[in-house]
């Protein structure tokens, strides 16, 4: 049985316009206007136990709607949606016992009290079992490293700090399913990457299925293996990370460093340019054009003291895909 | 000046953007003019005048003055908010004197509440009411001036409330204890003319009765001209005054601060 | 039972979290509560001032009309201490933290109440209250026996669950816009200014608001009129009297759907 299932979910929202000007400003008083827009419109998925997925999209092309709606916290025009064998709506209370939402912009935590005092509170509000709730605790303190500041109020902590309690505070009662919304943000690298693993292993380990909305590709080529685009409310793609760069990334970018201030005759498929005095960067598709025999041509024709050879970054894959440079 | 001038802008047009709280404005400062009505006209059980005060007067009070109250807005958060976000520290590199801004920043939330608010309320109870006139051109003309005189003792008031937030924590406290005083002894809801004499000989020497007693004698043609010279100078002396002890506390405050390091 | 049990522990629980937190401030709290007390106080201070010169306001004497106003704070000072969540709901809405609120696993309301409780406000207006109480109960001509105290308990706690209503149903409103506070203000606050008096010196219109639409009226003025028999309670049908301690729950039972229906709508706009 998948986790989540969602089948034609459409949604819209009234937006009042907002006036401009002074006079329109008072006109705005007496009689609001306001437009409809569809941020939903006919999206449909299933997402088994264990996976880990990750939701791209510009801001309002639909993926916090369609999160939302997942969560329970937004219900749908239209559609419907099955999550942990709950209606995320009807069942809330059921469902929500089940589930964790990190959100990287603002802490669940209380600001003032301390750290462990909030994970009793949520021990209490989840009703987690004494022993549960004693093994998660140390076994999140060990692993997300929070002895050194369990008992410090929240506002003294830094970012990272804070994240990681956070991460710990949505895991605290066992959740099946996690939602995580932008929880690097903001974050050094080293701190990115302790997160990352964390979410890993309780991915990987303990199974625990996951959805990430955010912009940081990195999140989502370290932490998922599938990926789904959104974008004008429809799915764009859903597919595994991998694929996506299999598939679509076919680009391939040489860049050579020559012994010398060459002029590099033109080649057919090949866009060059120049880097620096004796660098010049070849991009070309790698279907069309063999790096081979590139290669072999440049080495025959000129001095090459260097080169490397870079693959399309998967931000780079969905950057095109939205300009329509790809076509899916 | 423009800089000013954009801040004043600013919070006009802020205001603008809450319709439904605009009509509530309104309807709320009505209604507290209505229950003093009510009470009062219940105390005068039916007779036109008591103690030689007509009703007519303590109608016009409540409508000018109550109405007035809801006007004068100053916030005396303003410095503990900065203290409390840290930005106290631009204002003190700003080329810009920070008061000023906030006075600016009063002035338009205050214009426009005296259109969106007083206006309307005033049009309203004086129809369903009735309220005196001026008693004369002259009278509105000094009641105008003295007005002003009456909101600057009240900014002074404020001020002075603003620069407790260097010493203690929460100002609401102090602004809400001042209020009260406000509130019992300015007239607004206890007009003064029946305020009993011994409280009333000490109000007289208190900045309290500079802020809407003064200016409503004045329309109501209560004073002869050397006393309105002699009342509009009381006043001044309470805005120099409080003014004045406002600014030692600022620069007290402001010691406080750079030596604490912000 | 043991939900009961369960749920009460959980509140309790919040409720020291909360006074753990607000102890961080003494000062600041000694201060607030006498400054609501001061607050609160300024209209007593007011009426007694008043009536100095006047003696009489359409029949009730000062003792009469501090006992009038004494259950307004009673009755709030009760309620503070149980609805301050729904007092600040608007906040809790524009700061966003209404969705980790449905994302828990427990009652919204539940979570609204527990998560805040303003004792310092439940001090100032609960002493004030007491004081009031005390300086007429006993300059009014009340016999208190069983009957009287125990209509008198009754219509406290019909009183809290009036105003607790009236909290509800204008917390609903911030699932509509976010602005509330001047609703509250017009409605609540100003219906409280009016009950502060006997509702016999209003015009008919008002009269008819602080009866059917912000009920005040059954909060003190009728409550009152069963212990003191006013002339001026004549204008009025004689059973109001008698459905003040009864009108309390079914009001909050009507302000509660309202509050579910509300929630409804913001689950669908989606703020």
């Amino acid at each position: 049985m998948s986790v989540i299932k969602v089948t034609d979910l459409h949604k819209t929202f009234k937006v009042s316009k907002r006036p401009k000007g002074l006079p329109g400003t008072i006109a705005n008083l007496f009689a609001p206007k306001y437009s409809v827009k569809t941020a939903v419109n006919g999206i449909s998925f299933e997402i088994q136990k264990g996976e880990a997925v990750g939701f791209i999209g510009a801001n309002g092309a639909g993926k916090s709607t369609t999160i939302k709606m997942i969560s329970g916290i937004l219900y749908p025009d239209s559609g419907e949606i099955e999550a942990l064998g709950f209606d995320p709506h009807k069942q809330r209370k059921q469902y929500v016992s089940h589930i964790g939402v990190v959100f990287g912009q603002k802490s669940q935590l209380s600001w003032d009290l301390p750290v462990i005092d909030s994970f009793e509170l949520l021990k209490h509000i989840y009703r987690i079992p004494e022993d549960v709730y004693d093994s998660n605790l140390k076994m999140f303190t060990e692993m997300l490293d929070m002895e050194s500041f369990i008992e410090q109020p929240v506002r003294q902590l830094s970012l990272g700090q804070r994240m990681r309690a956070d991460i710990a505070a949505a895991l605290l009662h066992s959740s099946e399913l996690v939602f995580f919304d932008e929880p690097t943000i903001g974050l050094d690298v080293v701190a990115k990457e302790r997160i990352r693993k964390f979410i890993r292993y309780m991915n990987r380990e303990k199974h625990v299925t996951m959805i990430f909305t955010t912009h940081d590709m990195k999140d989502i080529e370290l932490t998922c293996d599938r990926l789904i685009l959104i974008d004008k409310g429809q799915i764009l793609y859903d597919g595994k990370v991998h694929d996506i760069v299999t598939k679509y990334g076919k680009e391939r970018k040489l860049i050579v460093e020559f012994d010398g201030d060459y002029e590099i005759e033109r080649m057919d498929d090949v866009v060059i340019e120049s880097k620096d005095e004796f660098k010049r960067m070849f991009t070309f598709n790698c279907e069309k054009v063999s790096l081979k025999h590139l290669l072999a041509h440049l080495t025959d024709k000129y001095g090459i003291k260097d080169f490397t050879v870079k693959e399309m970054e998967i931000e780079e894959i969905v950057r095109n895909i939205y300009e329509g440079g790809i076509v899916l | 000046m423009t800089p000013y001038l954009a801040y004043f802008k600013i919070s006009f047009k802020q205001n603008t953007v809450y319709r439904i709280e605009w009509v509530l404005g309104i309807v709320n400062t009505c209604v507290q003019i209505f229950i003093l009505i009510a009470i009062w006209k219940a105390l005068y059980s039916g007779q036109r005048a008591m103690n030689g005060i007509d009703f007519s007067v303590i109608a016009t009070n409540f409508i000018i003055s109550l109405g007035l109250s809801n006007v004068f807005y100053t916030n005396d958060f303003a410095i503990q908010r900065k203290l409390n976000d840290g930005s106290i520290a631009n204002e003190l590199l700003k080329p810009i004197d920070f008061r000023k801004i906030l006075l600016a920043n009063n002035l338009g939330e205050i214009v426009f509440k005296f259109f969106s608010n007083f206006i309307p309320s005033l049009i309203i109870t004086s129809l369903a009411i009735g309220i005196l006139p001026p008693a004369g051109i002259l009278a509105l003309f000094f009641y105008a001036i003295s007005m002003v005189l009456g909101f600057a003792v009240l900014w002074s008031i404020s001020l002075i409330v603003q620069m407790t937030a260097f010493w203690i924590i929460n100002v609401w406290s102090v602004s809400t204890i001042k209020d009260v005083f406000i509130r019992v002894l300015s007239g607004i809801a206890l007009p003064l003319w029946f305020m009993p004499k011994p409280l009333l000989k000490i109000i007289e020497y208190t900045p309290f009765d500079s802020i809407y007693h003064i200016p409503m004698q004045i329309y109501l043609g209560q004073l002869g001209l050397a006393e309105i010279g002699f009342s509009m100078m009381k006043q001044i002396i309470w805005v120099a005054v409080l003014y004045g002890i406002s600014v030692f506390m600022w620069h007290r405050g402001k010691e406080k601060i750079i030596m604490q390091g912000g | 039972m043991s939900e009961i049990v369960d749920t009460l522990s959980m509140y309790l629980y919040y409720v020291r979290n909360t006074v753990k937190a607000w102890f961080q401030y003494k000062l600041d709290a000694c201060l607030r509560s006498f400054a609501v007390f001061m607050r609160e106080a300024a209209g007593i201070i007011i009426i007694y001032l008043t009536l100095k010169s006047f003696k009489l306001l359409n029949g009730w004497n000062t003792a009469e009309l501090f006992f009038l106003y004494s259950i307004l704070f009673l009755t709030y000072g009760i309620l503070i201490i149980f609805f301050t969540g729904l007092r600040d709901f608007e906040f809790t809405v524009s700061k966003g933290d209404l969705d980790r609120i449905l994302l828990r696993p427990r009652g919204i309301l539940f979570q609204v109440l527990s998560s805040n409780s303003d004792w310092f406000a439940a001090i100032g207006h609960g002493g004030l209250g007491i004081l009031l109480f005390v300086i007429s109960a006993n300059k009014i001509g009340i016999v208190w026996n069983f009957s009287t105290i125990a209509y008198y308990v009754a219509v406290i706690i019909s009183g809290v669950l009036l105003q607790g209503a009236m909290f509800l149903i204008i917390a609903s409103f911030s699932f509509y816009f976010i602005r509330t506070g001047n609703i509250r203000a017009f409605f609540y606050y100003n219906g409280r200014n009016f009950a502060g008096y006997p509702i016999s010196i209003y015009p008919k219109l008002i009269r008819i608001l602080l009866i059917y639409v912000v009920p005040f009226a059954f909060v003190n003025y009728f409550p009152v009129q069963y212990l003191l028999r006013k002339d001026d309670m004549s204008q009025f049908p004689v059973a109001f009297i008698y459905i003040a301690p009864f009108i309390g729950i079914v009001y909050y039972t009507i302000a509660y759907a309202f509050w579910r229906f509300s929630l409804k709508q913001y689950k669908s706009s989606g703020n």
